[in-house]
């Protein structure tokens, strides 16, 4: 059974730190009120230890990866059509 | 059985109701409807027949999800607790009254429904959630319950509780959030769909409307249910018509009457467009108010039923000023927990304010939309979706509007006073 | 009881004791710095973020050198139970005692921050405030016990330990003010007139006055 991971945001908790958009942004983006804007999308298995290490880095705990089997993945918090501006310093 | 006559105005939910709507006590409900059948002790038989006679009517939920009401019961019947009951007549849209209406003039109908979910599953107890301040609907139901006791009607224990007044508070998550000691705010859920838990147990929350209608159809029968409605969404359904109507108030519709017709029923005449669902619906342009009002014709056109609110707007009004107004409002009315909504939604409604004042360009135009893309769907809960939703529809609706705004300015219908209902101003701070 | 005391142990104890409470204080201003979300081109937040947690760790282990010297050396007769039990010491019982309570807190703090992924965020943060109260309780021990106090680079050391946190609180509190949810951002326009709205089963009451052309109450 083949495995996906997905980065899930808890929206309530997070805080706009903004370490994890610095840590892996490949797959964070940073909207304009500082807030991360997630990919929804598996993660890649080369970004692994980056998401790893932004998940450890998050003052607020608010990221975590989840397993979902790829036959059935469930649905993720973020939106796929989303529009990043990365903007370098969060206000 | 009794034969109930269809047609715009059709009785079912409402059926026994005379022209003043007075309250049905138990003794005219029974009259009207005859008794309930309630299994005397646990029978697995009439469970089963009771989900299969519920799936066959493709009964939906009338809280806005437009759930299968069978589906639902099924997934909790397969939890391994018994699973509570908690009947959600929160009915936070403003404008929506019909869950209040079912309260305080047929609660026999709704306890039923619930009453018969609690058999079905085993439940312990039912919960009955009216907002704080819907006294007169909570009145109306704790004096139901009185009389269902007194009466020996069977079933388990009802309790009336009534949680914060506030718009989000009848969220799932919300309402078993404070159920279980906590407060009226969207809990964040990554695994959808999560089945609510209260104190441990899973919770069945189904719509103070939707259990009337299973109450109706455990008594006639699926067949009977489907004799009206659309194949694809059987039955009946209540709306709250307001706005510019002569005859404003609440109607139970077959499911695919033609909107014009509700709101020729309403005495309504020409509108500028019609606000269906609730403040995190949609807008119906007018050339589209012949549209069948169902799920699946709504969409085509890009709106959804949402709590079955209609609020007609003049000929001539603006809807991008009436929805600049709800947009601003909903933004109030956030829970003020995820960054995209607390400042995601205000600056959207500002957004749209100054292109409704026509102070606007194009490219003000093109950062709400921008910015429409960045909110949706990053909150804990569906509130922010729901205001991305009117927005977008109102842009789509009254495109010709929006051009005019960025270009010449406000028309004159921007001016016109609201027809609107926005209750409460932020004053409000009770979340517990 | 064997009496061990050389000056290596005595110096030993003063030194680590100085170093840790500049440790303690850069940790103070690097987790002041990482609620204000600064950053500059060349230290990102996360670094920011991950310094004060690796000089914490540092400050910790100059403060278990400062304690095990201070316990061992029978200079001054610091007992085991002193370490923990706040005023439990024979010697300068209150100032050392400061110290075991500085210290107290920051095992909590300490222990929660290892195992921030196992509890509550709430828990978490809770335990973590407690460093406003460590810090300068720490700094007194440091004031009180007065040991090299009487040179001038260690009161211009204590000094700038003061004025850099207390600077960068002040910057924290009005250049940074917290932003985080429960309110709105803008506050709601005026208060529309209310419609009252009252049911019916389309008797014709209720639901406002509401009429062609929009020229309702």
């Amino acid at each position: 059974m083949a495995v996906e991971r997905l980065l899930r945001l808890d929206p309530v908790v997070c805080d706009a730190f903004g370490h994890c958009a610095e840590l892996v942004p490949e797959l964070i983006g940073i909207d304009e009120w500082g807030y991360p804007v997630v990919d929804p999308s598996p993660i890649p298995p080369h970004l692994m230890d980056h998401v790893e290490a932004a998940v450890r880095a998050c003052p607020r705990n608010a990221l975590s990866v989840q397993r979902v089997a790829a036959s059935n993945p469930r649905r993720p918090i973020a939106s796929s059509r989303v529009v990043v501006r990365r903007s370098s310093q969060a206000r | 059985m009794t034969t109930l006559e269809a047609g715009p105005a059709t009785a079912r939910l409402l059926a026994g109701l005379g022209p003043a709507a007075a309250r049905l006590d138990l003794g005219s409900h029974l009259a009207v409807h005859g008794p309930l059948a309630l299994p005397g002790r646990r029978d697995r038989h009439w469970a089963d027949s009771f989900v299969g006679a519920t799936a066959e009517s493709g009964l939906t939920g009338r809280g806005g999800a437009g759930f299968p009401t069978a589906r639902k019961l099924q997934t909790l019947r397969s939890e391994r607790r018994r699973p509570v009951v908690v009947v959600n007549a929160m009915e936070g849209e403003p404008a929506s009254r019909k869950d209040q209406f079912l309260a305080t003039r047929v609660p026999h109908l709704v306890l039923d429904g619930a009453t018969l979910m609690a058999a079905c599953l085993n439940a312990p107890g039912i919960s009955v959630c009216v907002a704080r301040g819907s006294t007169a609907a909570a009145r109306s139901f704790a004096a139901a319950v009185a009389e269902r006791e007194r009466a020996g009607v069977g079933g388990v224990p009802i309790t009336v509780v009534q949680p914060p007044d506030r718009y989000v508070a009848g969220e799932e998550s919300a309402l078993s959030n404070w159920l279980d000691g906590g407060n009226s705010r969207p809990q964040f859920r990554p695994d959808r769909p999560a089945i609510p838990r209260v104190k441990g147990r899973p919770a069945l929350v189904d719509n103070a409307e939707t259990l009337a209608h299973v109450a109706l159809v455990a008594r006639y029968g699926p067949a009977w249910f489907r004799q009206l409605g659309t194949p694809g969404s059987p039955g009946t359904t209540l709306v709250t018509v307001s706005g510019s109507v002569d005859d404003p108030g609440i109607l139970e519709v077959p499911i695919g009457t033609p909107v014009s017709s509700v709101l020729a029923t309403a005495g309504a005449g020409s509108t500028g467009g019609v606000l269906l669902g609730g403040y995190g619906g949609t807008w119906l342009a007018p050339t589209d108010v012949g549209t069948p009002y169902d799920p699946v014709s709504l969409r085509d056109v890009g709106c959804t039923t949402g709590v079955g609110v209609m609020i007609a707007l003049p000929a001539g009004g603006c809807g991008l000023a009436e929805t600049a107004r709800i947009a601003h409002w909903m933004a109030s009315e956030s829970a003020g927990q995820c960054g995209p909504c607390v400042f995601g939604l205000p600056a959207v409604a500002q957004d749209l304010t100054v292109i409704a004042r026509g102070r606007a360009g194009h490219r003000d135009a093109d950062r709400l939309w921008a910015r429409l893309g960045t909110i949706d769907g990053r909150g804990a809960c569906r509130h922010p979706d729901g205001v991305v939703r009117l927005i977008r529809s109102a842009v789509t609706a009254f495109a010709g509007d929006v051009n005019r705004h960025l270009s010449h300015g406000p028309c004159p219908g921007a001016a016109w006073p609201s027809v609107i209902p926005l209750p409460r101003g932020a004053e409000v701070v009770e979340w517990r | 009881m064997l009496a061990l005391t050389t000056p290596f142990l005595w110096y030993t104890t003063r030194a680590s004791g100085t170093v840790a409470l500049v440790l303690l204080t850069a940790t103070v201003v690097l987790g002041i710095l990482t609620t204000t979300r600064a950053s500059t081109s060349g230290v990102p937040k996360f670094a920011i973020s991950d310094l004060h947690r690796r000089v914490s760790l540092l400050a910790m282990v100059f403060l278990g050198i400062h304690i095990f010297t201070a316990v061992v050396d029978t200079f001054v007769p610091i007992g085991l139970a002193a370490t923990v039990v706040p005023f439990a010491s024979a010697y300068s019982p209150l100032w050392v005692g400061l110290g075991t309570v500085a210290f107290d807190l920051l095992l909590a703090v300490v222990a929660t921050s290892l195992l921030r992924q196992r509890i509550s965020a709430r828990s978490f943060r809770a335990v973590h405030w407690l460093v406003y109260i460590s810090w300068p309780v720490a700094v007194a021990h440091g004031i009180g016990i007065g040991t090299d106090l009487r040179f001038s680079w260690m009161q211009i050391l204590v000094a700038a330990c003061l004025v850099s946190v207390l600077t960068a609180l002040a910057w924290r509190v009005w250049a940074h003010p917290y932003r985080g949810g429960h309110r709105t951002a803008v506050p709601p326009p005026a208060r529309e007139q209310v419609r009252p709205i009252t049911s019916s089963a389309r008797t014709g009451s209720g639901l406002g006055q509401g009429a062609r052309g929009g020229a309702g109450r």
